[in-house]
């Protein structure tokens, strides 16, 4: 399956904090990182475009992603806020406070009308992006819920929490569906495979487990890890996974055969966050050593397949290799680390100091440390393709309003017409 | 000067440096964790961790154990200037030492306690100070048990006048009518059985429980779901022996 090993790609240096989460824009060209030091920041794969960071959070943010068309970022954050940020230069957001404690997740619908969040206030909400309007809350959890997700077809919902369990809910009414009680241990994470018929699990006891949704079943269990579990991601293709643990070690699982496929070292320190791209080719980690790094899978291309096999392999209690026989060992040198700073963007970033939408001025704060004059050239392109980016936006959120707007007109003449008939038939 | 209050680090005399080791894994966990609770102490905070009653009552309320066997209070003190209360904001911290402090009186254990309650003040502005109340020993009554309620009054006293802080006794249950203790409670008069434990530390089971309820400040049900002190985590026989 595997052509050659993964190797590391990009380096991304630039948080003051533990990186808590990532994500790939849908087009592949950015990757966003959320950080305990507050803020977020957009990495750009085209050398010498700077990365952005965005100001507004007034305490750590836990989780952060992109919105499925990628117009829209979404931070949840310790200061018990979801900040919506537009991702360009200019950064404009918009914030609710949407639990009544520490928000640890938030993730946008497939169809990105809707948003999902978990909270340590126990309660899992369901919002629509549009005027961040409050749908319904799910409050079967008895602790902090840790991980909310929806199911890539859009119509269930999975959260996890530190009562043990996971919950599956429906999408549409928020009722119930199954819970999933783990013995040892509890669950930091939870994915739904790419099929939408399993789930992955990270525990704290190091493992991570794929369950069946339909059967209810304990399909694979990895005992992967000595120290506690903490992040999953799917391959695209369904056929492997990539996960991250407190010792700083990444694993990547092949899930046909069952088994550990590579242990990739190279973070010092806890790591949080795991990702692959939407198109499987890279993966991004990040860590409490406030480093985010990227990989390239390096994969033969694979068709993609639905459903794993109803096999329960367990591999054995092993954190010893036998049944790894691959071990890439990324240890960076401090050589090589210097010559990272030569050629990434932690110098050039730029500040983005927002407020809550509001048409007058934004404060744009540009910290420019920058190299040569060769970024010059570069930088009028990049403002140009800015522009460019912001006025697409703005002309597809103006099409959703639109739309939106005509729907609720429908809506209110339905409701009219039907009114009138009632009152006519009401009449004997 | 009170050698009971002095922060001091627990000489090596071993050779294997287990206490340190401890005292360094606990502060990376302050670092990685997030706690709501902390407990600090001597072996009977330690064993807490290893009964099912950590699992089901306090394990659920984000909690650490930095519990260490043989600590007196002027090794507590030490592990608490020196990182243990770092990165942290718990909302309430447990602290049950001092009945290892043998070449001390009376007076300057409760001054070491008083002293730890001080720091933790200091250090964590925010939190509930929850001292327990030192536990009788020994299968008969004896001088230590003395000195140990003597230290349980000087505390009370002393702790009167400090903010956000509580007593809690944990010792009421323990010696038995004659004046023994029973070997059921305290296997070898000293440290507490399952049992034991169940008993004394319910009341501060329920206490945490409300001042975490408090402060999550919810109106939903799912707050009321925390396990009631009934829900005994084994199937109670008539005595467990």
């Amino acid at each position: 399956m595997s052509g050659e090993d993964p190797t590391l790609e990009r380096h991304f240096r630039g948080h003051k904090d533990t990186v808590t989460a990532l994500d790939f824009s849908p087009n592949g060209r950015q990757l966003v990182t959320s950080s305990l030091d507050n803020t977020i920041m957009i990495w750009n794969f085209l050398q010498q475009v700077r990365a952005y960071r965005f100001v507004g959070h007034s305490d750590g943010v836990n989780d952060v992603c992109f919105s499925p068309g990628g117009n829209l970022v979404a931070s949840a954050s310790r200061d018990r806020s979801v900040r919506l940020w537009i991702p360009t230069i200019r950064g404009e957001s918009t914030e609710f406070r949407a639990h009544i404690s520490t928000v640890r997740s938030v993730r946008f619908s497939p169809d990105g009308q809707q948003l999902v969040t978990g909270s340590d206030d126990k309660t899992v909400k369901i919002w629509a992006v549009h005027r961040h309007k409050f749908i319904s809350s799910i409050a079967t959890h008895t602790n902090w819920v840790r991980c909310v997700r929806f199911s890539p077809d859009g119509r269930m919902l999975a959260s996890c929490a530190d009562d043990h369990t996971i919950r599956l809910h429906d999408a549409r009414n928020a009722s119930s569906i199954h819970t999933f009680y783990e013995q040892k241990g509890v669950v930091s994470h939870v994915e739904f495979h790419p099929s939408g018929t399993c789930l992955g699990a990270t525990t704290s006891d190091g493992a991570v487990k794929i369950y069946d949704i339909r059967s209810r079943k304990l399909l694979q269990l990895y005992n992967a890890f000595t120290a506690p579990a903490h992040c999953l991601s799917f391959h695209p293709s369904g056929h492997m996974l990539v996960s991250s643990s407190s010792d700083s070690t990444l694993k990547l699982m092949d899930l046909l055969e069952g088994r550990v496929a590579y242990t990739l070292h190279g973070h010092r320190g806890s790591v949080p966050a795991c990702t692959f791209s939407g198109d499987g080719q890279y993966f991004a980690t990040a860590a409490s050593d406030k480093q985010v790094m990227v990989w390239k899978t390096n994969f033969k291309p694979v068709e993609l397949c639905s459903q794993l096999d109803d096999t329960i392999s367990q591999s054995a209690a092993s954190p010893e290799r036998q049944q790894d026989p691959l071990e890439v060992t990324i240890a960076l040198t401090p050589e090589q680390s210097e010559d990272e700073r030569e050629r990434e963007d932690a110098n050039q970033v730029t500040t983005v100091n927002t407020n809550t939408r509001s048409e007058k001025q934004q404060e744009t704060r540009t910290q420019q440390v920058g190299r040569g004059s060769d970024s010059d050239i570069a930088t009028s392109l990049e403002h140009i393709m800015t522009q460019l980016d912001t006025l697409t936006q703005t002309v597809v959120i103006l099409e959703q309003r639109m739309s939106l707007a005509e729907n609720k007109i429908s809506e209110l003449v339905n409701t009219h017409r039907t009114q009138r008939t009632d009152l006519n038939g009401g009449h004997d | 000067m009170n050698p009971a209050a002095v922060p001091t680090p627990l000489e090596d005399v071993q050779g294997d440096g287990r206490w340190l080791s401890m005292h360094n894994r606990f502060v990376n966990q302050a670092r990685e964790m997030e706690p709501d609770v902390v407990f600090v102490g001597d072996s009977l905070i330690a064993n807490l961790q290893n009964t099912d009653l950590w699992e089901k009552w306090f394990a659920p309320m984000h909690t650490l154990n930095f519990g260490i066997g043989g600590d007196q209070t002027q090794h507590v003190l030490w592990r608490l200037r020196n990182g243990e209360l770092e990165c942290i904001k718990p909302k309430a911290v447990v602290v049950l030492v001092g009945t290892n402090n043998h070449e001390h009186t009376a007076a300057e254990v409760a001054g070491g306690i008083a002293e730890i309650c001080n720091t933790i003040r200091e250090k964590q502005p925010q939190a509930y100070v929850i001292v327990l109340t030192l536990l009788p020993r020994g299968e008969k009554p004896n001088r230590l048990r003395e000195k140990n309620s003597q230290v349980n009054s000087l505390v009370k006293d002393a702790l009167r006048t400090l903010d956000l802080c509580q007593v809690v006794s944990v010792d009421q249950d323990i010696v038995m009518t004659d004046g023994t203790i029973d070997h059921r409670d305290m296997y070898d008069y000293l440290h507490l059985t399952l049992q034991g434990y169940r008993r004394a530390f319910e009341p501060l089971y329920l206490l945490l429980s409300n001042l975490l309820q408090e402060d999550s400040a919810l109106t939903n049900d799912a707050s009321s779901t925390l396990p009631s002190p009934s829900d005994n985590p084994s199937n109670p026989g008539p005595s467990a022996d």
